[in-house]
């Protein structure tokens, strides 16, 4: 094969890594964004008292990321202000919240009291 | 089927092929639902792992951020996953994973409550550790289920 042929397979390799890495980088970029977003909008929600919209960003973050103990929290106490009754849900979201940490044992704990003052 | 890993004779069951076998840059893996006799119901786009990275903290990513279940077949029955439809592996029971479960350190190298089901959305499957299918081929993979115990091929 000449020199000749290989550079424009070359140019491809490149173009195409840069692609797929730009890529990669924009949807790890837009879940991190979204991620964000539902946070800051779940707080808003909670100030302004708009409980049913801070209820489904909760919801939302935990189908994001199933293992998120803080957003589980998020949740239950919604769940709670909104007198729900959906301890049987917030229970089936327990067996997935991580407990790798003091902190996240401190923070189940803390779900597992307000989901039990409920029954 | 999936490399010599086959599913038990006379039992439906759902394959994970390997990565790269579905045109898909996030559910990346074909999947095959078989009935007991071996004929093919449906293919649909798939990922036996889980999300790459934790959104809150992409720097964890990978083994350190979720549990990967281990290559094996599995019994799956129908079951619900937040209240809805989905796939129950071993009864919500432990499922080997890779290396040691980085979210439950107690429960050494497995992970419980295992079902399959629906991707967050097209870009981001929202996994802790499940296998999930497309969120556009959740409905029709559904319809192609057998009813009763079926089984699940991870590769």
């Amino acid at each position: 094969m000449s020199v000749l042929r290989l550079v424009p397979q070359k140019k491809y390799f490149y173009c195409l890594f840069f692609c797929l890495f730009y890529c990669a980088q924009a949807i790890a970029g837009a879940i991190e964004d979204e991620y964000q977003k539902k946070v800051s909008g779940y707080n808003k929600a909670l100030s302004t008292q708009e409980y049913a919209q801070a209820y489904k960003l909760a919801e939302d973050l935990l189908s994001i990321d199933p293992s998120d103990t803080l957003s589980l929290l998020r949740l239950v106490f919604i769940s709670k202000m909104l007198n729900k009754q959906d301890a049987r849900l917030i229970e089936e979201h327990m067996y997935s919240v991580a407990q790798s940490s003091i902190q996240e044992k401190e923070l189940f704990d803390l779900i597992k009291a307000i989901n039990q003052s409920r029954n | 089927m999936s490399g010599e890993i086959s599913l038990p004779p006379g039992k439906w069951g759902v394959v994970f092929e390997e990565k790269g076998t579905a045109s898909d840059s996030v559910y990346d893996q074909r999947v095959t639902v078989f009935s007991g006799y071996g004929a093919v119901l449906g293919t649909f786009k798939g990922s036996s792992t889980p999300n790459p990275f934790k959104p809150k903290d992409p720097l964890i990513k990978g083994k350190k951020a979720y549990p990967f279940v281990k290559p094996g077949v599995y019994p799956i029955t129908h079951g619900f996953h937040k209240g809805k439809h989905a796939l129950v592996v071993n009864n919500d029971g432990n499922v080997p994973t890779t290396d040691l479960n980085p979210n439950f350190p107690s429960q050494g190298a497995n992970a419980r409550y295992i079902r399959i089901h629906w991707g967050y959305s097209k870009a981001w499957k929202g996994s802790a550790g499940c296998p999930t299918i497309h969120p556009l081929n959740w409905n029709s993979f559904l319809c192609t289920l057998p009813s009763g115990q079926g089984f699940v091929i991870i590769p």
